[in-house]
């Protein structure tokens, strides 16, 4: 093969791809100021380490490509296994037709043992496909409606905005009957929610609560539960601290106890949009994350019913949840929540091949918790 | 020996004809980022080189292509 010795003499520029080096520090922080100005990802800026290597592109001394790893151990059937999450691949808009990315991708499978990601964006996913990551596919997705009226405004607004001016004012018209289409949507859901309590199971003697630590109890839970929750992020105290203690104040921690014991928890992040040309001004609720024995549904039970109680109190107008396991799904509808169009894709990495790639997503408990997918919720 | 449109044509499926010298990412659908990384691979295995990263980042068209390659010794 003509190589080395034939190198061309064209190439006017330097390009490398390497690991995060403290070297480049300065370098990187140009590049983050470039292209997440607002961002303060702790995720992003603390990878770089052995333990979370970043993979760069240089263009000489500037960064062009960047993509950080968050370190995880992951649950495959009770046995417990090192990965990382793929977080905040960008490339920089002019060179987003190149190379950059696949080749920074291909590094990156270099260097971690197993890889996971969950993206929204059509364009990183072809990416990682093309690289060899194995797509799991789009992660359910459900919606609980909690104010119609305001629901439905958003939703109305956003439309009209969307709209040529023609059809806006046909918009208009059809927006006028909003208290109708609110009023049907409420009876949808209480319709719903009322055939769910049949459906649903009751525990005595435990009680969901509100509460501020993760302790001890939190990691002899995900012990009793890493073989029966498919594959998983191994949920012990210290993930746990780690992936929510600084930022609390967004979340809200719901535990389900009888006794002393930890029977399952949930997350839920609250959220108010103002002006966001998506949202408008919604105040949306998000279950994150939750944990509990499978083989046990009436602790979901339990927990659903205190998080759609909790975002009542909170004057939540719609709760969403993407979940990827088969039974918190079922859970979800029995509490007259809703599927929708889902938009996080999840795909996987193996380069030990422990992880049985025939293994479909509904196997896997995914949600908004995991890698640093409830950012935008 | 193929050439440089052959190859391109043969990896995104586009009719060789319509190729020129400035074909590029913006005319040829499919020549994305993996595109790219699909399209050296072509012409490392036909053309029988293995491209530096530095020349990978120089071909924004049908024409560097060929000049990258002619720095190679290949006549494409």
């Amino acid at each position: 093969m003509n190589n080395g010795s034939g190198k061309a003499a064209t190439a006017a520029e330097t390009y490398t791809v390497r690991l995060y080096e403290p070297a480049l520090a300065e370098a990187c922080d140009r590049f983050a100021q470039r292209v997440w100005p607002q961002c303060d990802d702790e995720a992003v800026s603390e990878s770089g380490t052995e333990a979370s290597p970043r993979v760069l592109f240089l263009k000489g001394p500037e960064v062009i490509g960047h993509v950080a790893t968050v370190p995880v151990r992951l649950a495959v059937g009770g046995q417990i296994l090192n990965a990382s999450w793929a977080v905040g691949l960008m490339v920089l808009r002019e060179h987003r037709n190149g190379p950059v990315a696949p080749l920074m991708m291909r590094k990156l499978n270099q260097t971690v043992e197993i890889g996971l990601t969950l993206h929204v964006e059509e364009a990183a996913l072809r990416v990682f496909k093309g690289v060899g990551w194995r797509h799991l596919g789009v992660i359910p997705q459900y919606i609980r409606v909690l104010n119609a009226r305001a629901f439905v405004a958003t939703f109305a607004r956003r439309g009209e905005q969307l709209l040529s001016s023609r059809s806006a004012r046909w918009w208009r018209t059809l927006a006028r009957v909003s208290a109708l289409a609110a009023g049907l949507i409420s009876l949808t859901f209480a319709g719903l929610s009322v055939v769910g309590t049949v459906r649903r199971r009751s525990l005595a003697g435990a009680s969901v609560g509100e509460e501020y630590r993760f302790d001890a109890s939190y990691t002899r839970l995900a012990e009793r539960v890493k073989d029966k929750l498919g594959v998983w992020v191994f949920r012990d105290a210290p993930y746990l601290i780690k992936r929510y203690g600084p930022r609390k104040g967004n979340y809200r921690l719901l535990a389900c106890r009888q006794g002393a014991g930890l029977l399952g928890y949930c997350i839920v992040k609250l959220r108010q949009f103002a002006n966001d040309p998506r949202m408008g001004d919604i105040r949306m609720g998000t279950l994150v994350d939750c944990v509990f024995d499978p083989g046990r549904p009436e602790v979901l039970d339990l927990l659903l019913s205190s998080a759609v109680a909790l975002c009542r109190r909170e004057a939540l107008d719609v709760v969403f949840c993407s979940a990827s396991l088969h039974e918190i799904g079922r859970g979800l509808r029995r509490h007259a929540f809703i599927p929708t169009q889902g938009t996080l894709n999840a795909a996987f990495y193996d380069r030990t091949g422990t992880i049985d790639g025939s293994v479909g997503l509904e196997f896997w408990h995914l949600m908004r918790g995991d890698s640093d997918a409830d950012a935008n919720c | 020996m193929p050439t440089v449109e052959d190859v391109v044509s043969s990896v995104f499926g586009v009719n060789r004809e319509s190729l020129n010298e400035g074909s590029s990412p913006e005319s040829v659908e499919g020549w994305d980022s993996m595109g790219h990384m699909n399209l050296v691979a072509a012409l490392e295995q036909r053309f029988n080189v293995s491209i530096d990263i530095d020349d990978v980042m120089q071909m924004a068209n049908v024409g560097e292509i060929r000049q990258i390659l002619a720095a190679y010794g290949v006549r494409g």
